[in-house]
């Protein structure tokens, strides 16, 4: 947009936990396993802008905004606010950081201390950046949040109020000390829809009123559009589609995205909508590897050129795969559905293949399922996974690049990669 | 027709508090009939979840029914007790679908020891029996069959929810009565489980009582509405009825509230104020002070249930204005609308000089 | 619904609380009267606690009640010593073997006894709630260091401890307090330590953290307000134990057997052999004792009429939101 430093960027953020290791681990020398809960994540947040971060609950968005605000270390990249890296920030770098960026969080039944009154909670971000003019600061913002006579609301302790008015208070506490930046993590959806509606409408005011940037962080698309002008859509710790909100849901390019948008409810019966395709949920964020993290469950995944298959087939193939390769077949589960208490390897392939597969492979497929089904019965998974790799290995195994599919429009998909230039149908639209 | 499969009918419940008798609901009346899905819309504290409790007999100790029937298949059923409601209703005719499932499947049983405990109470059939039904109903609910034997921790939150869905359904109950059973979940997973709740009902004919603050979930899955407002009924009919000529206030602007992703800049409405609580017999419409076009009749007794003149005879409104309200509103805010277009300088510049 | 009711009740009790809200600018100040005032609605509590009160009363003016000088031997008219002589209108509780007034001692023995009950439980909650807090909030190896050594102080067996600790420190009153208020933080510790890290997950610290709120400021202003009930109640019966427990040393011996506490006074009764023929000179000792220690014990239960004071049910409302 304009040759000025960006208000905040992220550079290939990236936040892992290591799973918790006991004492064996340590005696064996076992690396723990890393939660990959934010994996190269790269936003840019102009000044009065507001965008959002939206994913299911588990994609890390959480962990991407308790990273923004300090609360947790950077496992690599690199969060730039104003020009510095916050790497580089000395103490009174961070204070300054500190109060120009504040949190709203979901859960307004617990943001607020129930032991101290609305006027000490509101105070205290002042007294920590020790600002004078308290009282009137506490009541202005009261009134700018719509809790007003300020009065009704000073000596009040939380539990005094609605959830909607504790909302109103925690956005309030954001507001007092005047910040640039604010991170919001679903503030409305533990609401009431008028409730909800009002606190949209307040919240959109305020950032307009007070040039304030947000980043807002929900698995809501239909509020979304109401507060942000852009949208990023992540999925197990990557954001897989950026694009301004409008566009992005009237014509979603990622096979995820489109999943996402096409479930939301609409509240109109004359409406005649299809249910989501999608079955499960994501998987956990553990030693994920390489490759598109949505192609277990990605009705568009890609079969390699020679491969003549239906896509659904595929899908399963490739879900199977995954489930192999993280060692998750339930053997238990399949055995008990063989009446014969000890089944040859063919019999026990058969029963796998009815576990697993719904939909029929034909010839050299069946084949080479068959085969590997087989070995996995035969207690081969390694042969298994490489007989099923060489003839199903999809483009999805490789992780897509971030690619510029429109002007202003990022997907991180393999269908988008070389389509950039010559328009590709989007395959995710296949209903 | 056949007789309704639930009638609710002038149903009034109340609280004992410190602070008087306090109406959860008033004069509550719907019906459901034989495999119809009926949605039950309000806010927080509109009753809607206290009507739920007092069908199956889980109301607070300090609450109960004071005045009004509740019919199952024409029996009444509200003074009953946890005994009679065992034998007559409970997972055999009525089964109940919580909204935290997390918390309602026993983490130290198998999902299949779980429902031969329930249906061994219930029912005279086998074990074997049993496990074939349970294993049906995990088929239409879209999870593996052999997976009845798993423990709930090897499900992940959206397969706990819909085990607690076969779980409810697989003493093929008459009504399912779910509490919004979709609440604490991300679109996706909502989806599915309204995707197998379709199946259900085209498959068994089976009766949904589904309780939401969601009013879109509603529309786009159930027959029939009724909008809660403070213990009163304020509209009820047919999703369509209710959709496309609204009549109660609190009823349109309930929907208006609720963002469209279609239309992404229509202004979301802002119902002002919170529902109140009542403390004694309602007779007046709770809805008077948060409603713009009140009366000061809606303060002198409340209004009845009657039936508002469109394509669907059930659908009823509780509104001394429900004939004008609605355009009111409409004009109102088409007013408003072009006020609003042609003076957003002013706007701005007043509030700068605030 | 039920959300409801509990509001309505709670504004209410704001109205009448006015007052102190004005004067107790402190929060945590306010609080804690706040919480007393909360407990003190429950009649039972009240009860116990009026009890307590009492008790305190006699543990700091009993020494200018007493009527006699406990170390005065009384004689009757015929200049013999009273012996364990039962109650008269001059010696209301009788006397000792020695000619003692009982009723004298029982006043003057409330001090040690309040003392004990003071100094044993204020080490309870003050170790228990810094280490508890501490580990909680901090985490990390700092938290791995201090809770082996609690379950450490755990492992340690109390009265053959307080035994070989009290022949190191000189058998005395106030080291027996001291011994016992050393090992019985454990319990306290370990609670509030679970207390703590069950608020520090609260939205509201992370809110305070990311504003850049000191640590210091988090645990004065946030962790210790949210955990105080629980505090209270290990206040209570921290009171409660060490009063038990130096009794019973006392009777084991390992108490100074000249500071004319409740527990010196049954030891010395059962040393005399007079326990049975002047049950006035243990028996009410004994009952004071146990009527002192049940008091705290109920007092302190009233602490769960504080849990729900300021933390709504979240349960119901989110069910019903």
């Amino acid at each position: 947009m304009t040759d000025e430093t960006p208000l905040l960027e992220i550079r290939n953020l990236r936040k892992y936990f290591e799973e918790s290791s006991n004492v064996l681990d340590l005696l064996l020398r076992r690396e723990p396993d890393q939660i990959q809960a934010v994996d190269d994540v790269s936003l840019t947040l102009n000044e009065n802008e507001s965008i959002a971060v939206i994913g299911e609950s588990g994609c890390g968005k959480t962990t991407l905004l308790l990273t923004l605000i300090g609360l947790h270390d950077i496992t690599d990249g690199e969060i730039i606010y104003k020009g510095t890296p916050v790497s580089e920030f000395d103490k009174a770098d961070w204070k300054d950081y500190r109060s120009n960026v504040q949190v709203i969080f979901q859960d307004p039944f617990n943001a607020l201390d129930p032991k101290m009154t609305i006027r000490e909670s509101l105070e205290e971000p002042l007294k920590i950046h020790g600002i004078d003019d308290r009282d009137r600061r506490v009541r202005d913002v009261l009134e700018h949040v719509e809790l007003s006579p300020p009065e009704k609301y000073l000596g009040r302790k939380p539990v005094n109020l609605s959830g909607g008015e504790k909302q109103r208070v925690a956005i309030a506490r954001a507001l007092i000390v005047e910040p640039d930046i604010i991170l919001a993590d679903e503030p409305v959806s533990m609401l009431d829809a008028s409730t909800q509606a009002a606190v949209l409408k307040m919240m959109k005011e305020l950032i307009e009123d007070f040039g304030v940037s947000m980043i807002y962080i929900s698995h809501d698309l239909s509020t979304v559009s109401y507060i942000s002008e852009h949208v990023n859509v992540m999925y197990l710790g990557r954001i897989v589609e950026t694009a301004p909100t409008g566009q992005i849901l009237a014509d979603p390019k990622h096979p995820y995205t489109d999943a996402l948008v096409s479930a939301v409810p609409i509240p109109d019966p004359g409406h005649d909508r299809d249910r989501t395709r999608m079955s499960g949920a994501p998987r956990d964020p553990i030693g994920l590897g390489d490759g598109c993290r949505f192609r277990d469950r990605c009705p568009a995944v890609i079969p390699p050129d020679h491969l003549e298959i239906d896509q659904e087939a595929f899908r399963e193939v490739m879900e199977f795969r995954e489930l192999l390769d993280r060692d998750e077949i339930a053997f238990d589960r399949v055995v008990e559905t063989i009446d014969d208490p000890d089944p040859d390897d063919r019999t026990m392939a058969r029963a796998l293949k009815q576990e697993y597969f719904r939909h029929e492979l034909s010839g050299e497929n069946e084949a080479t399922l068959t085969e590997s089904l087989i070995a996995l019965a035969n207690e081969k998974p390694d042969v298994a996974a490489r007989r099923l790799k060489q003839r199903f290995e999809s483009v999805c195994e490789t992780t897509p690049a971030y690619v510029e599919a429109e002007t202003g429009w990022n997907v991180a998909c393999h269908h988008y990669e070389e389509s950039t230039n010559e328009t590709q149908s989007t395959p995710a639209k296949q209903h | 027709m056949t007789e309704p499969l639930l009638e609710v009918e002038d149903l009034t419940i109340q609280y004992e508090t410190d602070g008087g008798m306090l109406t959860a609901v008033s004069d509550a009346s719907f019906t459901i009939d034989e495999g119809e899905f009926f949605g039950l819309a309000g806010e927080s504290g509109s009753g809607k979840s206290t009507i739920a409790k007092s069908i199956i007999g889980g109301l607070d100790s300090n609450g109960q029914v004071t005045s009004g029937t509740i019919r199952y298949r024409g029996e009444e059923i509200q003074g009953y007790d946890d005994k009679q409601l065992n034998e007559a209703v409970r997972w055999k005719e009525i089964a109940w679908i919580p909204q935290s499932s997390m918390n309602s499947l026993d983490p130290l049983q198998q999902v299949s020891e779980q429902a031969i405990e329930i249906g061994q109470v219930h029912t005279d059939l086998s074990n074997v029996e049993l496990r074939d039904r349970l294993k049906e109903m995990f088929d239409i609910v879209g999870l593996q069959e052999s997976r009845i034997d798993d423990y709930p921790h090897q499900f992940s939150g959206g397969m706990q929810q819909r085990a607690i869905i076969a779980l409810a359904l697989f003493l093929e109950p008459s009504l399912i009565i779910a509490d919004e059973p979709t609440t604490a979940l991300d679109v996706i997973m909502q989806d599915q489980i309204f995707k197998y709740l379709d199946e259900v009902k085209s498959e068994l004919e089976t009766s949904l009582l589904l309780i939401t603050h969601d009013i879109s979930v509603i529309f786009e899955s159930c027959d029939s509405v009724a909008i809660m407002h403070a213990s009163q009924v304020a509209e009820y009919g047919s999703v369509a009825a209710v959709h496309d000529n609204p009549r109660h206030p609190y009823a349109f602007m309930f929907k208006e509230a609720f963002p469209d992703v279609r239309e992404p800049d229509r202004e979301l409405e802002v119902i002002d104020g919170y529902p109140p609580e009542l403390i004694g017999d309602v007779d007046f419409c709770s809805f008077i002070d948060r409603c713009p076009w009140a009366t000061d009749e809606c303060g002198q007794r409340a209004p009845n249930m009657e039936s508002v003149d469109d394509d669907d005879p059930t659908h009823v409104a509780g509104c001394f204005r429900k004939d004008e309200a609605y355009e009111l509103y409409q004009s109102e805010r088409d007013h408003a609308r072009s006020e609003g277009h042609s003076g957003e300088q002013t706007t701005a510049v007043t509030e700068g000089s605030d | 619904m039920r959300v409801g009711t509990k509001r309505m009740i709670s504004k209410h009790r704001i109205q009448s609380l006015r007052p102190y809200q004005m004067v107790a600018e402190n929060h945590i100040l306010r609080n804690f009267l706040t919480a007393l005032r909360k407990m003190l609605d429950d009649r039972t509590t009240s009860f116990y606690f009026a009890i307590l009160l009492v008790i305190v009363v006699m543990g700091l003016f009993g020494p200018m009640l007493a009527p006699h000088d406990v170390n005065a031997t009384h004689y009757d008219d015929n200049g013999d010593i009273l012996r364990a002589e039962a109650p008269s209108v001059d010696h209301p509780l009788g006397t000792t073997h020695a000619g003692y007034d009982v009723f004298s001692r029982i006043l003057v023995g409330a001090r040690p006894t309040v003392l004990t009950g003071l100094i044993g439980g204020g080490m309870i909650l003050s170790i228990g709630t810094a280490v508890g807090v501490t580990a909680g909030y901090v985490g990390g190896k700092t938290e791995t260091v201090l809770m082996r050594f609690t379950d450490f102080v755990y492992g340690v067996p109390l009265i053959p401890f307080a035994i070989v600790l009290i022949t190191f420190m000189g058998v005395g009153f106030l080291s027996s307090a001291l011994v016992i208020g050393l090992i019985l933080w454990r319990g306290a510790a370990r609670v509030i330590r679970a207390q703590t890290m069950q608020v520090k997950q609260y939205p509201f610290v992370k809110v305070a953290k990311a504003s850049g709120a000191s640590t210091p400021r988090i645990i004065f202003k946030h962790i210790l307000p949210n955990v105080a009930p629980m505090a209270i109640f290990f206040l209570a019966m921290g009171v409660g134990y060490a009063i038990i427990l130096q009794a019973g040393l006392t009777f084991l011996g390992v108490a100074d057997p000249f500071v004319p506490s409740w527990g010196v006074m049954i030891r010395n009764a059962f040393d005399s052999g007079y326990m049975a023929t002047a049950p006035w000179w243990s028996l009410t000792p004994g009952l004071l004792i146990g009527i002192t220690v049940l008091s705290t014990f109920m007092f302190g239960r009233g602490y769960e009429d504080l849990i729900d004071e300021d933390a709504e049910s979240v349960d119901a409302e989110a069910v019903s939101a």
